[in-house]
Parts: structure tokens; sequence; C-alpha cells
């Protein structure tokens, strides 16, 4: 089944002065349970396309569904759902909120879905625990590195269990081996969670690691690479 | 809404985050609560001292006069003294105190000076308790029953009238009859007032004394009465002039109207100086609010990319504001309780005499709390202080997550 699908979507930006095409009827359909990135050059669409399908953005132009919902159609508030329930985002710049812990920043979206206390509390630290934090929950992302932030991030990605993780450059702020251990951590909870995961990505780590691999260039898909492992 | 604990733990932890002005923010709301707490007082305590001043010197809760006496003060104008019938049911009408005089226009003269008066007469039994004359003597004696032919005059009248305790002066005014009299009296004794204007303006004498010399048998111009509470006084006088139907009977409040007046613009003046003050300190959070939401734009991005919905967010940046404002006013009125039990010993307004004297102010006003101004000042603070956040709450709403997130800002 498809978790992303996208019908001739394109992107516009439109300044007054110039059009910026940052998509170009893009066609994409990503299965569940794939672990895909998305490369290619500066501005050829990869956060864009992020974007789209995370519900942050709408298409100029064609349609962008997520399982069997169409995002076009949804209003501010059911795409806040959609990314509630069933999306998690990884930030290149980790942004978790300062003034929460590790555990309450993870705990933040159960909040919002109303899980109990009890149920918030054991989800974060079991989460938190197998991203390898166990023992700094209680820590304020100032006071962890910047693996271990990002780590949360991924943490807070996957808590509730989204039908879809995408993470937009998360390895671009981390020296090369915690970049390497971050996205063992993600492959590896994928394999055992069954988490779709969809990076933009520049990092040759990820790519190596990826099921997939599409090549996007001035807006348009170049290349898509399914690797036979 | 079940993301309402971690909104608040996140609008409480959020104000932590820049000290400095949120210090501020809540120096600048504690400043203008304690201001507004401490001005009402002020303002309540001035009118309250002010109807103090009169209810105490002569005017007591409730006068009964003839019908038109008011209008025109003569001896012609005068009532019988009330019968027992009449006594017993004020009395149960909730009467406490009465006493009965007679309170003519005179002009009084001595060797040097004349000076425009009014004359008094009193029994000085029913006058203990009733106004301040009983202890007002400060030199010679009181006048000790009503049929004394001496006068007590007030200390400034014995200035402008340039004479002094145990001469005579002559006091010229109409009779029952409207025919001028005049008759020496002996001054007995002095009294002293809180205000100058009493000293100046009147003459007291045996109740008696001034119905023989006036031609009144047993008539009186004025029954005064006090109630058990001051607040009572106009319902009481409207039971009363049922009672009475033949008599003028008006509360306080009538006969002082410059007094009731004063009050309602000390009143009008404090809701005016409430709404400066609360939306001086609406613009301050208001201010700071926006500032707080350009910093945070980033983060507002990534909350909206969680998952919060707009209206969400609209009630963290209400709640910051209501955060800041219920702790900031909590301070104020900390500090204007503060501030009210340090004057409450009171604060002498000698140094303007002249002009508090003309007002009708008491030389030491003593503040009063008004549950009524605190609650409309707390209240009104606290409402178009988060109605006026609503607007960078709003500003935050509009975020475009996108562009929030990579820190571009608003839609």
């Amino acid at each position: 089944m498809s978790a992303v699908l996208i019908k001739d979507a394109s992107k516009i930006y439109d300044d007054g002065e110039r059009k910026i095409i940052a998509l170009d009827r893009v066609n994409l359909e990503i299965k569940e349970g794939e672990f895909t990135c998305l490369v290619g050059p500066s501005g050829s669409g990869k956060s864009t396309l992020l974007n789209l399908i995370g519900g942050l953005d709408k298409p100029s132009s064609g349609e962008v569904s997520i399982g069997e919902k169409n995002l076009s159609v949804l209003n501010s508030d059911q795409l806040a759902e959609l990314r509630l329930h069933d999306i998690g985002f990884v930030f290149q710049a980790y942004n978790l909120i300062p003034v929460l812990s590790a555990r309450e920043n993870v705990e933040f979206v159960m909040h919002l879905q109303g899980l109990s206390a009890e149920e918030r509390r054991q989800k974060a630290m079991d989460v938190l625990a197998k991203v390898g934090l166990a023992g700094l929950e209680d820590r304020r992302p100032g006071q962890l590195s910047g693996g271990q932030q990002q780590r949360v991030a991924v943490a807070r990605a996957i808590v509730s269990r989204p039908k879809l993780v995408l993470a937009d450059e998360p390895t671009a702020n981390l020296d090369s081996k915690t970049a390497r251990n971050l996205v063992l951590l993600m492959e590896e909870l994928h394999h055992k969670e069954g988490i779709t995961f969809l990076f933009s990505t520049h990092d040759p780590v990820v790519v190596e690691l990826a099921d997939r691999v599409i090549k996007l260039h001035d807006g348009k898909i170049a290349e898509d690479e399914i690797k036979i492992k | 809404m079940k993301s309402i604990g971690v909104l608040l733990v996140l609008a409480v932890r959020s104000l932590s985050r820049n000290k400095i002005r949120t210090l501020i923010t809540l120096a600048a709301i504690s400043l203008g609560v304690m201001s507004a707490v401490l001005l009402s007082a002020f303002a309540k305590g001035l009118s309250y001292g002010m109807a103090e001043n009169a209810i105490k010197t002569l005017t007591g809760h409730i006068q009964i006069h003839a019908h038109g006496y008011l209008d025109d003060p003569s001896a012609e104008l005068s009532f019988s003294e009330l019968n027992q019938k009449d006594l017993s049911a004020l009395k149960s009408g909730g009467v406490e105190k009465i006493a009965f005089r007679i309170r003519i226009p005179a002009v009084a003269t001595s060797e040097r000076e004349s000076a425009g008066v009014t004359i008094v007469g009193i029994d000085p039994q029913q006058e203990s308790g009733m106004s301040f004359i009983s202890d007002a003597v400060r030199q010679g004696e009181m006048i000790r029953n009503p049929a004394e032919p001496g006068v007590v005059v007030g200390k400034d009248l014995l200035r402008v009238l340039k004479t002094e305790i145990g001469r005579r002066i002559v006091i010229i005014t109409q009779d029952a009859t409207n025919k001028i009299v005049d008759r020496g009296f002996r001054i007995v004794g002095v009294f002293e007032s809180e205000l100058k204007s009493t000293e100046k303006g009147f003459i007291f004498m045996g109740i008696a004394t001034a119905q023989e010399w006036l031609g009144l048998k047993d008539k009186v111009s004025e029954a005064v009465i006090r109630i058990e509470s001051v607040k009572d006084s106009r319902p009481a006088a409207k039971k009363l002039g049922e009672i009475l139907p033949q008599l003028d009977v008006r509360p306080w409040q009538d006969i002082e109207p410059l007094i009731t007046s004063l009050t309602q613009v000390h009143d009008g003046f404090l809701v005016i100086w409430f709404l400066i003050v609360i939306v001086a300190i609406s613009f301050g959070v208001i201010n700071a609010q926006l500032m707080s939401i350009f910093e945070r734009t980033r983060e507002f991005g990534v909350l909206m990319a969680l998952g919060l919905k707009p209206k969400q967010l609209i009630v963290l940046v209400g709640m910051e504001a209501a955060v800041i404002l219920i702790v900031g006013t909590v301070l104020g009125d900390m500090l204007g309780a503060l501030g009210y039990a340090y004057l409450n010993r009171g604060l002498d307004l000698s140094g303007f005499a002249s002009a508090s004297e003309h007002l009708g102010f008491a030389r030491i006003v003593y503040p009063h709390f008004s549950l009524f101004d605190w609650t409309l000042c707390n209240v009104l603070l606290l409402v178009i202080g988060i109605l006026g956040s609503l607007y960078p709450a709003y500003l935050a709403s509009r975020l475009n997550p996108v562009e929030a997130i990579s820190g571009r800002g608003k839609e």
C-alpha cells in the first residue's frame, strides 16, 4: 500500500517579479515500510517535496496523498491532526523545544494526542532508551550534544508510531561518526518497527543505507533507484 | 482541551527564558496595579473623610425640616418638636439618636468687626455622640443646659471678630414673625473644628434660649438623626418620610450635594485612571509578547509541524499573557496592600490646608479600601490585557510553518 502518493505536483514561488519553479510536475509513490532518500543539489526541490508531503505547504498544482488522505482538501486544523497522528519530523537543526527536557520533548506529541501521563511517561522512557539516551531523560536540549539532541528528535518523531517519518538533512549538523550512528539507529528502527522513512540528504552514509534513492534535479525526478539488498 | 496542561507548562517556562524582559513587564504591571489600588483607596478616603466630616460636624445621617426650609432657612419655617407617638414611630424606623435644633442665618458683630454666621440652638445632652460640638470646646466652657444665656463660638470667628472669650457679641437675625431682632450674648466657650469654615461659620447657644429670643416657643428648625449604618441613610430617610409626610425628610447626600458630586467625580476619575493604567500595561504586555513571538518564530513553526493547531497556538500565547498578567496583578495587589497599610496611619494634608479646606477635605486623609474598585481594577486589567494579547497570538497563529521553521517569519 502507498504511504505517499504524489500526482503531477508542482510548486511555483512567485515574488511578483519572477516565478521560481521549485517542483515541476512530480509523480512519486512511496510504499509503506520503505527507507528512502531524496538526493540532489541545493535548490533541486528536496525540502520543498518534503514540506508538501508533510502537509506544511500546499502544491501549486497536483495532489499529494498520505495513505488514503488527499492533503489538498484538508484545512489547517485537519493538516495539523494529520501531522500529529500520521507523520513524524526530524529537522536538520534538531529543533527541540528548549524549555522542555528530553523526556518532555518526546512526550509533547503524546500530550497533544491526549494520552495519559503514565502512558506518555512509559512510552517516552522506552523510546529514549531505544535511541540510547537512558539516563539523560531529564536534561534540557542545551545540556545535550548535537548527536544526542538529534536522537531526541528521532525519538520524538517515532514515539507515537506514525505512518511516515520525514527527515530533512538530519545528519547535516553532525560529525561523520555521530551521523553514521544516527542513520544506523533509524535503519534499525525502520527494520524493527516497520516505520516508513523519507530523508532528504547530501550525506553518502544515508544514501548507502537507503533502500531507494530518488535523485532530484531542477524540481524534477531525474533518477529513481531501488536497491536490491 | 487535552493539551491545556502542556501548553501551560510551555507558557510558564517560556516566560522564564528572557528573565529581564519578564521582570520589566512584571514591574510595569505591578506598579500600575499598585498605583491604581492606592489611588482608589486615597480617593475613597477623601470622599469618606468629607462625608464623615460633614456627618460628624452637624449634618448627621438624616435631617428633618419643615417643607421649604432648605431653600429659605428662616425662623418662620420651623416645626413643632415631635410628639411621643412620632418619636416612637421613628425609633421603630431604625433611628438610634435624635437631636432638635434651631438653625438660622444671622450676623454677629463685635466692637470692631461683623460676620455672617449661622446660629445653632442646641440641647447639649442631645448633641453628645451626635455632632462634634460636645467635644470641641477648647477654651472656656460648653453650654451646659438649653436655657443657658451664653454662646460658644469658633476659634476662627473669634479671630475674625477680633474679640475674645468673656466678651459680648451682638447677634442680629429675624424672628418667627420675620421681624429683625438683636441681642447681646457673652462668649462662654471657644470651639475648634476640623474645618476652618465650621469655626468661622457657626455660633452655638442653648435651644431654649434661642426659642425664647426668636419667639419660637416649642418649635425647632431641624431634627438631626443618626441611624445604625450610614450606608442605609437613603432608604431609612425614605421610610421616615412615610412616617412624617408633613415634614421634609432628607438623607445626608441630599443635604450635602457637593460631597455627593465630588464622590461621583472621584469615582469617574478613578475609572478613567484605571483605563489609562490598564491600556498602558496592555501595550507593554503586547509589546513583550510581540518580541517574544518574533524571537520564537522557528519554535512556533516546529510546534505547528508537530501537530499544534493554530487555535492552540493562540491559547499558548494568550496563556503567556495571562500568566504574566495574573502574577503582576497579584504582586501589584500585594504592593498596594503594603502601601495601604503604611498610609493607613493617615496622610497629613495640612500643608494644603487652604485648598483642602475649600473643598471640605479633612486635614488628615485615611485611605479607604473599596472591594468594588479593587475588583474592577483587577478584572479590567486581566480582561483588557488578555484581549490585547490576542493580537500577537493571532499573528502567531497565522505563521506559515515552512517559513517559520526556516526563520523567515510570518505569512
